[in-house]
């Protein structure tokens, strides 16, 4: 265990730290964090990665179709080597409006231009919804994340 | 504070809902109730800075009360231009300089907003405010 190592004397007359970098390093140093890390490590090393991108791209695959279906702009084609992240647009319910809905119903989306104005600007639009898939999502929750993008269109469209 | 009657009123409304969804069902609602700013006249001036979506205000005097028109592309936060036109317009101008932008959360509504649209609102109120004292002073 460590800690401590900004200070260089503690007396009652007042203390001295440490010249160096320690001096802003005071308490814990990050010992749950490592452990975590290697946990998530491990969990890492015990999936078939080539599999688990095949599984994430059918669940953006299934939910670009819902959204397209439900009369949204899906961008991007979800090809075999693209990662399961869906931008998308309703025509005319906000995507700050659409994304602060879905916080309300427990589902976390980026809404913005998310770094990428440029190619915004090329698509002639400001912002879009996205929703991101990783290995920890499943197909079960991309068809609930759906059922609340349409609870939602049925109450503010 | 002592808020405007019609203030206290909306408070009471909404903190009478529980629901997340529903409150944020009753913004929408409050869209309705701004001075539009025509799409035509947005401009630099009026433009809320800090707000990520495109919110325009204008403060004028009517017969010396608080004119206070508004718009922006979102809902939501056009909702919350509604909810300050209901406080503050047809006040006069030391009245609604008053006005704390506390009550908004009183009213439960920044509980259901992101920190980004928090502040957004706290910039168009600042924006509002900031206009009255420049049409008094």
């Amino acid at each position: 265990m460590g800690g401590g190592d900004m200070i260089e004397t503690v007396t009652i007359e007042g203390s001295t730290y440490q010249t160096n970098e320690h001096k802003f390093e005071a308490g814990t140093p990050r010992i749950a964090e490592a452990i975590g890390w290697d946990a998530a490590f491990g969990w890492m090393e015990s999936l078939d990665l080539k599999q688990e991108h095949k599984r994430m791209l059918e669940i953006a695959r299934y939910t670009a179709a819902e959204l397209r279906a439900l009369g949204m702009t899906v961008y991007g084609r979800h090809d075999d080597a693209d990662s399961a992240v869906v931008s998308f647009l309703h025509p005319t319910l906000h995507s700050e409006d659409l994304a602060h809905l879905l916080d309300a119903g427990g589902y976390a989306v980026r809404t913005g231009h998310h770094c990428a104005q440029p190619l915004l600007h090329r698509l002639g639009i400001s912002s879009t919804v996205r929703a991101s898939f990783y290995l920890y999502n499943t197909m079960e929750e991309a068809e609930r994340f759906i059922a609340q993008v349409k609870i939602i269109l049925e109450r503010f469209v | 504070m002592t808020y405007p009657a019609q203030l206290v009123e909306l408070i009471e409304e909404f903190q009478d809902v529980d629901d997340q969804m529903e409150r944020l069902e009753m913004v929408f609602e409050m869209a309705d109730e701004v001075v539009l700013i025509p799409i035509d006249d947005w401009s630099d001036r009026t433009r809320v800075v800090g707000c990520q979506s495109e919110a325009h205000v204008h403060v004028s005097l009517d017969d010396g009360k608080v004119l206070m028109a508004s718009a922006a592309d979102a809902q939501l936060v056009q909702g919350l231009m509604g909810i300050l036109t209901i406080a503050i317009n047809g006040s006069a101008p030391a009245q609604a300089l008053l006005l704390s932008p506390a009550f908004a959360q009183e009213m439960g509504i920044l509980k259901s907003l992101s920190p980004s649209r928090s502040n957004g609102f706290r910039n168009m109120f600042d924006k509002v405010m900031l206009e009255i004292r420049g049409l008094v002073e």
